[in-house]
């Protein structure tokens, strides 16, 4: 404590709005405004050096919870691209693929108001490997872009299935798509209520 | 944003410099970057989140990417599994094998001192069974039991989550068997029943599979 009294203070400049926020809670919280905005900050950096992006970590944070809801665990991807490497064409595995996605579908559709952008966030939580996911959003069509320099074939067919799963769960059908190694892109359009 | 009404706030000099650069970094002004951190702890106390709990779930979450695991729902993992295990029993144990393997010289190897100057693993490197507990405990939610005891040279293994399937059981039991045997244990006693794995296992001096499994 002495130690952080003894480094400097500066003042910089907050949008009004916020920092009156921002009092209030702290005041709620019995804690010092000064402190808890230093804490806000400290914490701000520390997830900007875990690479994460502080305004996607309230996102990322659902998305384990709906991940612990359902039943989800943390499993080896030597393990899983063993597994698709051998069997990734088989049908029944195909269609767990797509149950799988199912039940994320329903459950988010039924808990969130935008359920795209969490199947968005939850693509890129669950698989690490791809290194691009985008939902692109055009009135009733929505189209997912998956991409990951590391995903084989099969496992672009096993993601393209989720996601067939996880839109029809939320309420959409597949238009068409390109599935290629490296690469799912895939097209929906909302299904008529 | 022109007509926004702005106010000062003190802060240390310090947290206020390094928020400077990482706004750099992202090429925004400080101004930006301090109001959008205020955004998202607004948004995660609308939502009852913790910001402390977030930082210490997304450490979680970044270390675990860094270790070569991904989220699956355990239904769909057991069911995979079992579909790999009824095509191929033993192609299926090879790669739990393997995993379990990778994950003890992974965990030998960042023990300080543990690779000699050849770049080999040194014959006293041995496996903190920690370490080990510690990743199994991290990696399975669901564990209504976890024990790694070691006592002299002998160790044992409980790990009991009535979720595992009866293929998934055996999978898990082999991925330990391939995390002690590359650490110098052979087993003495080995019980695998659905979703209860219990292993004993004694350190052998002469420790081999410090070869091939990096």
């Amino acid at each position: 404590m002495k130690e952080t009294e003894k480094r400097g203070k500066k003042l910089v400049y907050i949008s009004e709005d916020l920092l009156d926020k921002v009092a209030l809670i702290s005041k709620q919280r019995g804690e010092s405004t000064v402190r808890f905005i230093e804490d806000l900050l400290a914490q701000a950096l520390r997830i900007d050096r875990l690479g994460f992006a502080y305004r996607e970590i309230a996102d990322l944070l659902e998305m384990v919870h709906v991940q612990r809801v359902l039943g989800s665990s943390f499993v080896p991807l030597d393990v899983m691209n063993s597994i698709c490497e051998r069997n990734g064409r088989d049908e029944s595995m195909l269609k767990e693929w797509y149950d799988s996605g199912r039940t994320y579908g329903i459950y988010i559709r039924d808990k969130y108001d935008d359920p795209i952008q969490i199947l968005e966030t939850m693509l890129r939580v669950m698989r690490w490997d791809l290194n691009e996911v985008e939902a692109r959003r055009d009135g009733e069509r929505v189209v997912f872009r998956c991409v990951s320099t590391s995903l084989s074939k099969d496992g672009a067919e096993w993601l393209a299935r989720f996601l067939e799963g996880a839109m029809d769960g939320i309420g959409y059908q597949k238009e068409g798509g390109e599935v290629m190694k490296g690469l799912a892109l895939l097209s929906f359009r909302k299904r008529a209520s | 944003m022109g007509g926004e009404r702005r106010k000062t706030f003190v802060a240390r000099e310090d947290l206020l410099e390094e928020m400077s650069i990482m706004a750099k970094s992202k090429g925004k002004t400080l101004y930006e970057t301090v109001n959008e951190t205020f955004e998202s702890a607004l948004a995660f106390n609308s939502l009852g989140l913790n910001p402390k709990d977030a930082l210490k779930d997304c450490g979680k979450l970044k270390s675990l990417q860094e270790r070569g695991y991904v989220l699956c729902l355990e239904n769909l993992w057991s069911d995979i599994n079992t579909i790999a295990f009824m095509h191929s029993k033993e192609k299926s144990m090879e790669a739990w094998y393997a995993a379990g393997r990778w994950l003890a010289m992974r965990l030998k190897s960042s023990t300080p001192g543990s690779i000699s100057g050849s770049g080999s693993l040194s014959g006293s490197a041995r496996l903190q069974l920690e370490d080990l507990r510690e990743e199994l405990a991290s990696t399975i939610w669901n564990l209504a039991e976890l024990s790694v005891e070691e006592k002299g040279e002998e160790a044992r293994v409980t790990l009991i989550s009535p979720r595992l399937s009866k293929e998934l059981s055996e999978l898990v039991s082999t991925f330990l068997s391939g995390a002690f045997e590359a650490s110098g244990y052979e087993a003495v006693e080995k019980s695998v029943r659905t979703g209860n794995i219990r292993h004993l296992y004694r350190y052998r001096k002469s420790a081999s599979g410090g070869s091939g499994g990096l």
